[in-house]
């Protein structure tokens, strides 16, 4: 094959039909034979491939804008693609398995770590003398007349143990007995005279114990009694014997100021106020961008969110808040020849929220909350101002404006996306 | 069994352009999915500027929808379109009065933050702008839409001839502006 420089055939030339697959079978051996024998040659064939590995790098140049893309399809009077490319199935039912096992456990870890945790709210009684004699467990079940077969609340005679709040010694046992010292006996010997021995139950509160006691009439006092031996509450319940909802409300009244004498917590919620868990369920509506046009259904463009926190100081929650929603961003996924924009990200955070009960007007209290987290694409950050109201039952809601801001990365390139919804809810505080 | 949109052909879906409104949509994403960041390249690289670059973009999808309506058949439906965006191209660039500058007032742009291979990158975009019409013309065709010579002999109605000569001398003059930047990433490689 003749590479005379005034054909086309000089070895350069070849060098660029053969990188472009245009060479002819007969001239490839002629060819792979110079570029043995000639530096100049090879540099430039290695010159030629970097040159199309930095063509292969210019992604910016084959994808085309969002923007463009719903110009073009709108101009023809067509849906923009990206509402044709939905999510494959899988992927929504792995988010929301995700999410459903997540609130799952948060909620499990809430329901059986609050206990030991925050203290119980469960009031109890402790056990009594009936009229016929028997002694029954009126603890943990509010229940004032519960029977119980095998109650850990065993029945003494004025004895507290050593693990009670009258002794010096360690107050940690989850034994259920309390031995009232032989000093405590004024105590008792003011109240009516007891022929029937009473039980309480100790707890690991330091400064209170409950004691109670029925005296011959059936009636039932119950004291609160503090390390000083002195009676803070002096509370005669009245006959309980066929009145269960009178000893019950009464009885009640009265847990409500003793401790929790569960064998397993024996925390005492009376000095140690409540910590209140709230869950919030809420639907956002954005109206400050135009990602909802981009949304194949109102269920693409509507966002859920959830919020579960758990009092830290007065006024203040702390908690964690997930959800899904849309937002306006570029392409990030590859389908095809090209990139579709993800129609919705799953997203995790932690939150405080502040309520400022202090302006409450007819029990509809002003909050701000604030949630920072991550999401599927970036971090993510959430401001939420609002009036909520928490009826009798814990059931309530809110309402309010949220926005958020979302930072996330394509092609090299930061970008951040953010939007002001509306949002509002159902709210159960326990 | 009925195809699957992704399974037809581009002759096949530039035929569902003539159907009713809501097959020639769905043929018609198909369609713009394949051949869109071919177009977008095109345009992008041939004129330089973005704006200009995503009026002609849009235009050439327009003109490529209106005349399934007109044509009949569709050998080769890249070529077509890339036919439409090339001629829209030139005759922007033909309204255009063009200031030519040399190649180091051209890289004014600070490249320090960015990695060797960014800044090729940048250089070799540059490169591109400077070269004449006709070998950008024919290096964007064979580089980034990866047309072969008869494709692009079609689309430009030159001889494969010289399609091949615009091609080489367009890769010799861009390697000629990158060489040293090459050779300085080579020695620390």
């Amino acid at each position: 094959m003749n590479m005379n420089k005034n054909t086309q055939n000089t070895p350069s030339e070849l060098l660029t039909r053969l990188l472009d697959g245009e060479l002819e079978y007969g001239q490839e051996q002629l060819l792979y034979d110079k570029l043995a024998q000639d530096p100049e040659l090879q540099a430039e064939m290695n010159d030629m491939i970097a040159i199309r590995e930095t063509v292969r790098r210019d992604t910016d140049a084959f994808t085309p804008p969002a923007e463009l893309t719903n110009s073009v399809f709108s101009t023809l009077g067509f849906v923009a693609p990206m509402n044709q490319y939905p999510a494959p199935k899988r992927r929504y039912l792995l988010r929301y398995s995700v999410l459903a096992l997540l609130f799952l456990a948060v909620s499990t870890f809430i329901a059986y770590q609050s206990d030991f945790i925050f203290g119980s709210k469960i009031p109890v009684v402790s056990s009594i003398q009936t009229e016929d004699g028997e002694t029954r467990n009126t603890s943990k079940t509010n229940d004032a007349v519960t029977r119980s077969e095998s109650s850990d609340l065993a029945v003494s005679n004025n004895s507290v143990s050593k693990n009670n709040a009258l002794t010096t010694e360690d107050r940690n046992a989850s034994s259920s007995l309390i031995n009232i010292p032989s000093e405590q006996k004024p105590i008792a010997e003011e109240a009516p005279e007891s022929e029937s021995a009473t039980t309480v139950q100790s707890n690991t509160n330091k400064d209170l114990i409950a004691f109670a006691e029925t005296n011959q009439d059936g009636i039932i006092y119950n004291q609160l009694i503090d390390q000083s031996n002195s009676i803070i509450i002096d509370n005669p319940i009245g006959r309980h014997i066929n009145d269960k909802q009178k000893a019950f409300s009464n009885s009640f009244d009265f847990a409500r100021a003793i401790s929790n004498i569960d064998s397993r917590n024996m925390q005492n919620t009376y000095s140690s106020g409540k910590r209140e868990k709230t869950l919030n369920l809420r639907g956002v509506y954005a109206i400050s961008n135009d990602e909802n046009k981009l949304q194949s259904s109102i269920i693409e463009s509507f966002t859920i969110a959830a919020f579960i926190s758990s009092g830290f100081v007065e006024n203040l929650s702390i908690g964690a808040e997930f959800g899904r929603e849309p937002y306006n961003q570029i392409f990030v996924k590859q389908q095809s020849a090209g990139y579709v924009q993800d129609p919705s990200i799953v997203w995790l955070g932690i939150g405080a929220k502040y309520d400022f009960t202090e302006v409450s007007i007819y029990g509809i209290t002003p909050f701000a909350q604030l949630v920072a987290g991550g999401s599927e694409l970036g971090p993510i950050g959430r401001a939420f101002l609002g009036m909520s109201k928490t009826y009798s039952n814990g059931i309530g809601f809110n309402f309010g404006i949220e926005s958020s801001l979302m930072l996330y990365k394509n092609q090299n390139k930061y970008y951040t996306s953010d939007k002001v919804s509306l949002s509002g809810g159902v709210l159960y505080r326990f | 069994m009925k195809k699957k949109l992704e399974e037809h052909r581009d002759s096949e879906l530039f035929y569902m352009l003539k159907g009713d409104k809501q097959t020639a949509e769905k043929a018609f994403a198909e369609l713009y999915a394949r051949l869109s960041p071919r177009v977008y390249a095109y345009c992008k690289r041939f004129l330089g500027n973005r704006e200009e670059a995503q009026d002609v973009f849009q235009e050439a999808f327009v003109k490529f929808f209106e005349s399934a309506k007109v044509e009949r058949e569709m050998q080769n439906a890249p070529a077509f379109i890339i036919r439409i965006a090339r001629n829209l191209c030139l005759n922007r660039r033909r309204k255009e009065t063009v200031d030519l500058v040399s190649f180091e007032e051209y890289m004014i742009e600070d490249y320090e933050q960015l990695s060797d291979k960014e800044e090729l990158l940048e250089i070799l975009k540059a490169a591109i702008e400077l070269l004449p019409d006709e070998y950008r013309d024919a290096f964007i065709l064979r580089e980034y839409d990866g047309m072969s010579y008869q494709e692009i002999s079609e689309i430009t109605g030159e001889k494969v001839a010289n399609v091949r000569t615009r091609i080489h001398r367009a890769k010799q003059k861009v390697r000629d502006i990158l060489q040293p930047y090459l050779r300085e990433m080579q020695k620390f490689n």
